[in-house]
């Protein structure tokens, strides 16, 4: 058995899969981390998820792995050195990560840690992708530079087609991030130094110019606490529409309401300026790929988005798209660019990885 | 019938680092002098210089240029030399382009004390470019009192920016109360080129869609036009936003700026003024804000060729999304100094660009010198222009036009 886990620091989602790639029908939710705050608590908890099971693996998704993570890392006191550096980096999230990782380490000894990070699929961004046109010696004290986000996806993503394939994925999840990948490298992604960059979100603001921050501050004598808190916690879908709803229920109110439409607009806008990049840099487009949590829900917005650019050799096959496999073909035979929704879950992308590491390099764990 | 009284007009125009200059006589358009400062203020690694034209006769002067205002008192001095010794060469009425007139105005102005108060309140809307110029009214005003100023806009021609375009993701009431919405800059020249596009190729450009990238050694943005009407801009609700440009960083993560400034404790002045003055093409390169210098330089400079790949990427970037938008492209035209002036930047722009029907002749591309120009090879479904603009001509209309209706003489 290998157990996934997502740590958001406030709560621990853990999912079990059975060697065979069965997966637990339900998530486990571990609410508050003081349930398992002593290596008892923890072991108590974690085997009331395996039962008897072996675990053989504990898989945890990371959001960031900063310059020094560039691929999936077991854990030992190497990892954890290095991990340690990122603290200057995230240092609300890594400390608390650090701890988490830690206290499963020492309370399971013989198991490995696998992590999974969401920007290692990002290292390889071509330079003037990667680079904001910031004065360059800044970079030296800085390294402000692009990385990425929804890596772990985008990288599946681009395992279901052709190496030689011209790809866009897209990922429709909290966040929605489109990248162009070709020859299994990414050449561009929406998201970039944070979270804000990009497309909006249910509660960001994404792509901004940075001259209505200075106007805000300069003119109308905002703070850059207040700029903050507004562009991360007040815009977006619910900046716009006044709605503080969850996006499946705020869909359903499209055509029905001009605030809804205008939000919904202006993020079809947002993933068409992105998807524009994408191609510009790769000089065409032979697939599209998209995946994530949310890419179900959001199936009409998928449909209006692809139908638009129909003109490219797209040609999409009408509502609904049904389908029992994992990855489902969305365009017709006759079309000249092919586009999938992969239904594969994050968790079940991260345990396939660790089962393949594991196989790979049995011997590789320190404590093994 | 009534003849209609002849006015000359000196055009001034500011770019970040140039000071273009015509004076027109109107009605007619008849240019009597036209010249442009050159390398004004910017760091770069060429000399100052005027080159100022009096009925298309040359004169090339090398000055110190450390600001506009500078280049404006050489412009005037030349002006009055000339004046001296040609009747012709004189001036009845100042006109501007102005780049931002925030929610104040949205069609040509005649400079009084109350449009003045209101444009000092515009300034900090496009930190490069107003308070230069709104400093050269400023001096007109008080030293040419006789003389009557218009000031023309940069951002009227994009008012048709379609809403889900022109509306950035904020609370609504932030966006009503401060009225902050995609404005666009550039208007005069994407509309002037959009005007001789159609005219050199006998369309109707209600019919044509187009995509106009300005390119220029200062500013640059890209246009997506529709049935004759702007309808996206790569500027912003400043012109930070879009292309990366001289030495404006152009599209960033808004979360950057934060982290600057609270990493490095600079105040939102500092940071506005590294984003707007210290990045770009200056901030990678570093020797010059110039891309002709990154060009020159790139087989020997590894800092050049990154420049370069980063200013194409961001341009062809925005090509591809207005073609998306647009679905087909029709036109796709290259003007200013650098849209006109480089071909070694167009082919760059335009290759691998056949998936959206651009394909360039890259023998007419290298040959081009001058004028309008048709570059697209025969099997390109877009028509690929390069027109040097005209932004002075376009301004002189519209000045004159808002002259002849407040004055019964005209």
């Amino acid at each position: 058995m290998i157990l996934v886990i997502d740590y958001n620091l406030k709560e621990l989602k853990i999912w079990s899969f059975k060697e065979s790639g069965e997966k637990s029908p339900d998530s486990f939710l571990i609410q508050d981390v003081e349930e398992i705050r002593d290596n008892q608590s923890l072991k108590r908890c974690i085997r009331g998820i395996a039962g008897k099971d072996q675990i053989k693996a504990f898989a945890f998704r990371v959001l960031s792995g900063g310059d020094y993570f560039l691929k999936p890392a077991i854990v030992n006191s190497a990892f954890l050195d290095k991990f340690e550096k990122l603290i200057d980096f995230l240092p609300f999230y890594i400390p608390s990560m650090l701890e988490m990782i830690k206290r499963f380490r020492d309370t399971f000894r013989n198991t490995p840690i696998v992590n999974f990070f969401e920007t290692s699929f990002f290292s390889n961004l071509p330079d003037e992708e990667k680079y904001y046109a910031l004065p360059f010696e800044y970079y030296k004290n800085s390294r402000i530079k692009k990385s990425g986000f929804h890596g772990i996806f985008h990288e599946a993503n681009s395992g279901f087609v052709p190496s030689g394939d011209r790809t866009i994925s897209i990922v429709f999840d909290k966040q929605t991030t489109v990248c162009a990948i070709h020859n299994r490298r990414p050449l561009s992604i929406s998201l970039g130094y944070t979270p804000l960059e990009g497309i909006m979100s249910r509660r960001a603001c994404g792509d901004l110019d940075p001259g209505i921050v200075f106007y805000l501050m300069n003119i109308h004598n905002f703070s850059i606490y207040e700029i903050d808190e507004m562009l991360k916690n007040n815009s977006g879908f619910v900046g716009l529409t006044g709605y503080d709803i969850e996006l499946e229920d705020l869909l359903k109110l499209y055509g029905k309401d001009s605030k809804v439409d205008l939000a919904f607009d202006v993020y079809k806008a947002q993933i068409l300026k992105h998807i524009g990049e994408g191609i510009s840099v790769m000089g065409g487009l032979d697939s599209v790929v998209i995946s994530g949590d949310n890419a179900a829900i959001f199936t009409p917005v998928i449909y209006s988005i692809l139908k638009s650019i129909s003109f490219l050799g797209i040609h999409i096959e009408r509502l609904p798209w049904i389908g029992d496999k994992e990855l489902i073909r969305i365009t017709s035979e006759e079309s000249k660019v092919r586009a999938y929704i992969n239904r594969m879950s994050l968790s079940k992308i991260i345990f396939c990885e660790t089962a393949n590491l594991l196989r790979k390099s049995p011997s590789k764990h320190p404590d093994l | 019938m009534k003849s209609k009284k002849s006015t000359n007009i000196l055009v001034l125009n500011c770019g970040s680092s140039s000071l273009k200059y015509k004076i027109i006589r109107m009605p007619g358009g008849v240019e009597i002098v036209r010249g442009e400062a050159e390398r004004v203020g910017a760091k770069t690694q060429g000399k100052s210089i005027v080159r100022h034209f009096v009925f298309g006769k040359e004169r090339i002067v090398e000055a110190s240029l450390g600001d506009h205002s500078a280049a404006l008192k050489k412009t005037l001095e030349l002006i009055a030399d000339d004046a001296k010794k040609n009747k012709e060469v004189k001036f009845d009425v100042f006109a501007h382009r102005y780049v931002h007139p925030g929610a104040f105005f949205s069609k040509t102005m005649k400079v009084d004390k109350a449009v003045l108060k209101k444009l000092k309140d515009t300034l900090p809307l496009a930190a490069i470019h107003n308070p230069i110029i709104y400093k050269l009214i400023e001096f007109c005003y008080q030293e040419y009192p006789g003389i009557g100023q218009f000031v023309v806009f940069d951002t009227v021609f994009h008012r048709t920016i379609l809403p889900e375009f022109s509306t950035y993701a904020l609370p609504m009431k932030i966006i009503k109360k401060y009225h902050i919405r995609k404005i666009g800059f550039h208007g005069i020249s994407h509309k002037y080129v959009m005007e001789e596009a159609c005219k050199f190729l006998k369309k109707d450009k209600s019919l044509q869609r187009i995509i106009s990238c300005h390119l220029g050694t200062g500013g640059s943005s890209v246009c997506a036009i529709s049935n004759g009407k702007s309808i996206n801009n790569s500027m912003g609700f400043t012109p930070l936003e879009g292309l990366m440009m001289n030495t404006r960083c152009g599209d960033i993560d808004p979360g950057v700026v934060f982290y600057i400034m609270f990493k490095e404790r600079f105040s939102s002045e500092e940071t506005e003024g590294m984003l707007n003055n210290k990045s770009g093409i200056l901030g990678i390169f570093n020797s010059s804000s110039d891309l002709r210098d990154v060009i020159r330089d790139i087989d020997k400079d590894k800092q050049a060729k990154m420049t370069f790949n980063m200013y194409v990427r961001r341009v062809r970037a925005y090509i591809a999304f207005y073609a998306l938008i647009l679905k087909k492209t029709d036109i796709l035209i290259f003007t200013d100094s650098l849209g006109t002036g480089s071909s070694a930047l167009r082919e760059s722009i335009c290759k691998n660009m056949e998936f959206l029907g651009v394909k360039l002749d890259e023998e007419k591309n290298k040959k081009y010198s001058q004028g309008v120009s048709d570059l697209s090879s025969s099997c390109s479904e877009s028509k690929i222009l390069v027109i040097p603009t005209d932004e002075e001509n376009m301004i002189a209309k519209e000045a004159y036009r808002e002259l002849v209706k407040n004055d019964s003489r005209y």
